[in-house]
């Protein structure tokens, strides 16, 4: 019970689209993400976290709040205007990653962070086959052996339960949910320590949303491996996560236990947010 | 072990224009290990509002909640940080209303083998134990094995109960669990509760009967009073 060391420790992190002036650049109160005076908009403002290992740790939000920023630019597919991230299983945490060489963040891509997009187009090549799509991730990850390689990528697709006859077929034939559980098994080929999911679900049917929430759970307990879950959604947050952070205009504003902020929200937006889906 | 001293909880409404809700005020007691203490008052007084300041589903307002863990450390449970009450409620903290909380989609023994298996039991042993356990509580070997959405609400309380228990509780809340039951399957909790008492759980708990507070509680604490009071 003692203190519990974070796998991912984010610090002060902002990405702002414009310039910045005298005023915002203070991270003065910043109405809805945009400053009144330069009006550059501060997707993410002075955000700081910890991921514990092997929580799911839930972020939601309006839409336009920041959640999706600060995923890519964990994952380096953005960069930041400032800010620091460490995560334990690289130099022990001793190095903050958004200032590391470009070959470095591709290595933690590679590693150490697996990403799920909400557009399976953003993560997955459609015209490669289910199992070139997994190889593709493993040979990043210097895998050479094509043996291991067609072993390996069939038992990650097998496991996110893609049958093993479809292994061969492209994605672009898949249905939503299927897709989403190529792009799942893709973002584990390397055992990353550290898993980001940015609204895997929207846009599905109840039940197919349902069956992927119940893989991405499955998935949590066996492996252990510490997940940030996003989602606009509240029931995909209570149905996965212990813990959640409420953003609104690229801050976090209330941070707690998913039982407390759903049941007992402090802060005003929480509130607004939590009440309107009663 | 726990002691509670001068715990209160205000709701602040900021989407009704900032108005302040009452959930109770300067709550001191101390429950201990292997005893029950009921928690009493009329509907509205806030027995529910309190047991779940204390498992932190509700943030208390004022007021401390000092528990001694398992391994002998005193942490306030109204401040402890996040990560170490998610910790404490997956080893040794327990929770139970009148509701089932499960994951959906999962057999009633897959649920009650996955919560014994934490620990060092094999898959076999939880599994063989789960099954001694339903048996136990009379849960026909017929359901085990079917989603407990599908279970009457005797039934499903029952499970409620195994549940909270197999995950081996230091410290138990029980928030109504004989509500609106019938009688068999009351007597069936009562005797689960009994059972926990003597394995040294501290448990708190309210019960909207008194033959329930008669057959299980060694304090009770009126929250009218904001005292103990004789239990009977
Ligand atoms: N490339 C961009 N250029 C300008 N503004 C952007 C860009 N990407 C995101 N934003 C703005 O940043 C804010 C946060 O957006 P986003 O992270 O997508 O929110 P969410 O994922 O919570 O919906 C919004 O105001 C959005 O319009
Ligand atoms: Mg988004
Ligand atoms: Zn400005």
């Amino acid at each position: 019970m003692d203190n519990i060391m974070p796998v991912l420790a984010v610090r002060n992190m902002s990405v702002r689209f414009g310039e910045s002036c005298e005023y915002c650049i203070k991270g003065c109160a910043v109405e809805k993400g945009r400053c009144p005076y330069c009006h550059t908009i501060w997707a993410l403002n002075k955000v700081s976290f910890n991921l514990y290992p092997g929580e799911i740790l839930g972020i939601v939000g309006e839409s336009g709040s920041g959640k999706s920023t600060l995923l890519k630019a964990l994952y380096f597919d953005m960069e930041v205007s400032c800010g620091e991230a460490y995560l334990s299983e690289y130099r022990e945490g001793r190095e903050n990653i958004f200032e590391i060489s470009s070959q470095q963040k591709r290595y933690i891509r590679n590693h150490k962070m697996g990403m799920v997009y909400q557009n399976p187009v953003m993560g997955l090549r459609m015209n490669f086959s289910n199992s070139a799509n997994v190889a593709e991730k493993l040979i990043a990850a210097g895998i050479r052996n094509a043996g291991n390689m067609t072993q390996r990528a069939e038992y990650l697709l097998s496991h996110v339960e893609v049958p093993v006859s479809r292994i061969k077929e492209e994605p672009k034939n898949f249905s939503g949910g299927m897709q989403q559980r190529v792009q799942i098994s893709k973002a584990l080929a390397n055992n990353p320590p550290v898993l980001l999911l940015d609204e895997v679900t929207t846009g599905l049917d109840l039940s197919v949303q349902a069956r992927v929430l119940d893989l991405i759970k499955k998935i949590q307990l066996e492996l252990g491996i510490s997940m940030i879950v996003v989602s606009h959604d509240l029931s995909v947050i209570r149905m996965m996560s212990d813990r959640t952070l409420v953003m609104l205009g690229g801050r976090i504003v209330e941070e707690g236990l998913t039982d407390q902020i759903l049941e007992d929200p402090i802060h005003e937006f929480t509130q607004t947010l939590v009440h309107s889906l009663l | 072990m726990l002691q509670v001293s001068g715990l209160s909880k205000q709701f602040k409404m900021h989407i009704r224009d900032g108005l302040v809700i009452d959930g109770f005020n300067d709550v001191s007691f101390t429950a201990y290990k292997g005893k029950l203490l009921a928690v009493t008052g009329k509907s509205g007084i806030g027995k529910s509002t309190l047991l779940k300041c204390i498992y932190r589903t509700y943030k208390p307002t004022g007021g401390s909640v000092i528990y001694l863990s398992r391994d002998g450390k005193k942490v306030d449970l109204a401040k402890e940080e996040d990560q170490t009450i998610i910790w404490l409620r997956k080893s040794e903290l327990g929770y139970v209303s009148q509701f089932l909380h499960v994951i959906p989609r999962v057999s009633a023994l897959d649920i009650l083998a996955g919560r014994l298996l934490t620990g060092n039991a094999s898959p076999k042993g939880a599994r063989e134990e789960a099954e001694y356990l339903l048996d136990r509580v009379r849960i026909s070997k017929s359901l085990w094995n079917m989603y407990p959405s599908t279970f009457s609400g005797g039934e499903k309380q029952r499970l409620n109960i195994l549940l909270a228990i197999a995950a081996k509780p230091n410290l138990l809340l029980l928030d109504e669990p004989t509500a609106s039951l019938d009688a068999v399957s009351k007597d069936i909790i009562i005797e689960l509760i009994l059972d926990t008492k003597k394995k040294g759980v501290t448990l708190i708990g309210v019960f909207h009967d008194r033959d329930a507070i008669k057959a299980l509680a060694d304090t009770r604490y009126d929250m009218r009073k904001n005292r103990l009071v004789a239990v009977s």
